[in-house]
Formats: C-alpha cells, structure tokens, sequence
C-alpha cells in the first residue's frame, strides 16, 4: 500500500514539475530528492547527470550554435535533472513490484520481465567476455550463437515460469 | 532515440499516455491475453530489451546498436510487439534511465506501436519478395518512429515558449526533422541487413516456434 502510495506521489509530482515553470521549484525538488535517497543519494545524482548529460548537452550547445542565449535553457535542464534524480530516487527507495499491485497482471508481467532480462543480460555480457578473451568481439559472424542461446534461454525459461506458476496455482485451474 | 525527462510538456505527454492506455486495452483483447502467455510475453520482452544492448562495429571505430524491433514484430506479430516493447520501454525508463519517464507515452507510441506495425505492415506488402521485405521491414521500423519522434519534438516550441524563451524542447520542425529523421534514413539500412540475417535465421533455427 505504502509502495503505491509513493508511485502516485510520483506521478503526481512529476506532472507538476511538468506543469510549472520556476526554477526555484526544480532546485527545492531535487533537494527533496537527494534527502530521499538516503546513503546512496549522491551515486544517484552521478548516475542521472550521466543519463542527461548527452542529450542536454548536445540541445544546449546546439541552441548556442544556433545565436540563442543558453541561459534560456536553464529551466529545462533543470526540469530534466529533478525528473530524472526524482525516478532514479523512486526505483532505488521503492519496491516497484509492491507499487505495480493495483494490477497483478502489470505486477506479474514487470517481475517475469525483470527476472528474464537479468538472465538473458547475463548471457549477453559473459558471451562478450568470452570473445573478448580469445581476441574476438561481437559482429555479425559471431552474432549467430549467441542469438541462438539468447532465444533458445528465453523459450526455455518461459515454459519454467509458467510450469512454476501453474504448479503454485497462479496460472491455471 | 531516447529522450531524456523535461523535453515533452505534459500536453503532449498525458494525451499521449492516454492513447498508449486504449492501445493496450485494445492489445489485451485483440491477443486474447490468457494469464498462460505472460512468461511468454515477458521473455519476449526480455529478447527486444538484449537486443538494443548489442553494439555491432562499424568501419571507422564506432558501433551501431540493433533497435530489434522489427525481428520482435516479424517473430511474434505486431500487437505482441507492441505489449512486450512497451514492457521494455518501461523498464529501461525506470530501471536503467534509457529514456525519460516523461517521454514513456511517446516513445511507446513511435518505437513499440509505429516501429511494430510500420515493420509488420511493410512486410506483408513486399512478401512475395522475403528478401526485400524483410529489408524494407527493418528500415522502416527505425524511420517511422524516428518520424514520430521528430514530430513530438519539433512541436514542443509552438505548444509552450514564455517571452520567446522555450519552456521544452527549443528546437522546430525544421531542425528535428532533418536532424533526427536523415540520420535515421542511413542507420535504418544498418537495421535492415541485421533484421534481414537474424530473421532468416533464427526461422531456419526455431521452425514451428517463431513465426507470425
């Protein structure tokens, strides 16, 4: 319930900071989000600088080159680091399973999703650490193996996922 | 393609939300969406979400990442597609920060509906030449939602600027369009061979399992 009430909030929130144009406001809401995020506050202010960073600042120097005043981009900028810090905050804080149960299926898809991409992700980078310490590295001629682990893992563990909800009673009668 | 957060003003995002949340209605009944198939949807998801995290060299020291969107359309049909690319879509904003959380409603709407259908359609257009069609296939499935994307943007200044200082993306349709779509039409052809190889291949690989 907590979790849900948190994902609303969120919402809610960004929305707003959507809607308002003050500087002000997205310099308090990324106070606010630093506070939230505890002991790891700061790795996620790194990582929300390096997920903006390209694209802000390629629009930025892009407006320069164009004889615009950069400055007027203050707001926006500002808008994209207290959004970003702001979900980066709410998936680092909060149990996003917990607040997808407005919907089981939502709920049930996020978890087998998140479960199946950890896997199949895992595969990606051993395959690529495999190549890298023959001397190889992934182009289209060693591309074939590794799709074909990468499919033949994803049928594999869908039918262990529905096996193992079926046998808890999930799925089925 | 990904947009960050504070680039899409939310008259353009909630309505583009709101038409995600009838697209996925509308999915739910038109897969018949049985509680069996969500493992499936979920690895499905899984694939398109690894897909875009293989880099292939390019001449010249850089790399080019596979968008999958048009193999998961072909493999699968477009409204699962459209299902699992939106499930992606969704974690990578949350989870990962690939695209903003903002702009969720309209990259679902340009890369998981008009990548998938685009791909799907063009497809069966041009099938009585597999070869081409699957070529065709994988351009257009990173043209059009480049498209749409240009166009979300590049509508930004006419919906919100204060006193001629933009409050969203700064930039028209006369600079997102040609900076966003062009590249696109040359990385397409890029997606085009890789759909083409990987298609063909994993039909060959998995008969009877992937096909739509």
């Amino acid at each position: 319930m907590r979790e849900r009430l948190f994902l609303g909030l969120y919402a809610l929130w960004v929305v707003v900071l959507g809607m308002v144009h003050s500087e002000l406001l997205m310099l308090l809401s990324l106070v606010l989000a630093l506070l939230l995020g505890g002991a790891t506050r700061w790795r996620i202010l790194r990582r929300s600088v390096a997920v903006i960073a390209l694209f802000v600042g390629s629009v930025t120097l892009l407006y320069a080159l164009f004889g615009a005043a950069p400055e007027a981009l203050w707001l926006i900028n500002l808008r994209a680091l207290a959004i970003t810090q702001l979900s980066f905050t709410l998936s680092a804080r909060v149990n996003l399973h917990g607040a997808l149960g407005f919907s089981p299926t939502l709920q049930l898809l996020y978890t087998l999703s998140l479960t199946q991409i950890t896997l199949l992700r895992q595969l990606l980078f051993d395959y690529r650490d495999a190549l890298r310490s023959r001397g190889a590295r992934l182009e289209r001629s060693t591309l074939a193996p590794l799709l074909e682990s990468l499919f033949d893992a994803m049928l594999r563990r869908s039918e262990a996922q529905q096996m193992a909800l079926r046998a808890r009673g999930v799925l089925g009668d | 393609m990904h947009i960050p957060d504070g680039f899409i003003s939310p008259q353009t995002y909630l309505p583009a939300l709101a038409l995600c949340g009838a697209l996925w209605a509308f999915t739910r009944r038109r897969v018949a969406l049985e509680p069996e198939q969500l493992p499936f949807i979920a690895g499905v998801s899984a694939i398109s979400f690894t897909l875009m995290l293989i880099a292939l060299p390019l001449p010249g020291g850089t790399s080019v990442h596979l968008g999958g969107v048009a193999i998961i359309s072909l493999l699968f049909g477009p409204w699962m597609g459209f299902a699992a690319i939106s499930m992606v879509l969704l974690i990578a904003a949350l989870l990962f920060g690939e695209g903003g959380i903002t702009a969720y409603g309209v990259n679902v709407l340009a890369i998981a509906f008009g990548g998938s259908f685009a791909s799907f359609y063009m497809y069966r257009l041009l099938r009585r030449w597999e070869r081409l069609a699957i070529l065709a296939a994988g351009w257009i499935s990173v043209v059009v939602p480049s498209f749409i994307i240009a166009l979300a943007l590049g509508i930004q200044p006419l919906i919100a600027s204060e006193g001629g200082k933009p409050l969203y993306f700064p930039f028209g349709l006369h600079v997102t369009l040609p900076a966003i779509v062009l590249p696109h039409l040359l990385l397409g052809l890029l997606e085009a061979v890789v759909t083409l190889s990987v298609v063909r291949y994993l039909r060959r690989r998995f008969v009877g399992v992937l096909g739509a």
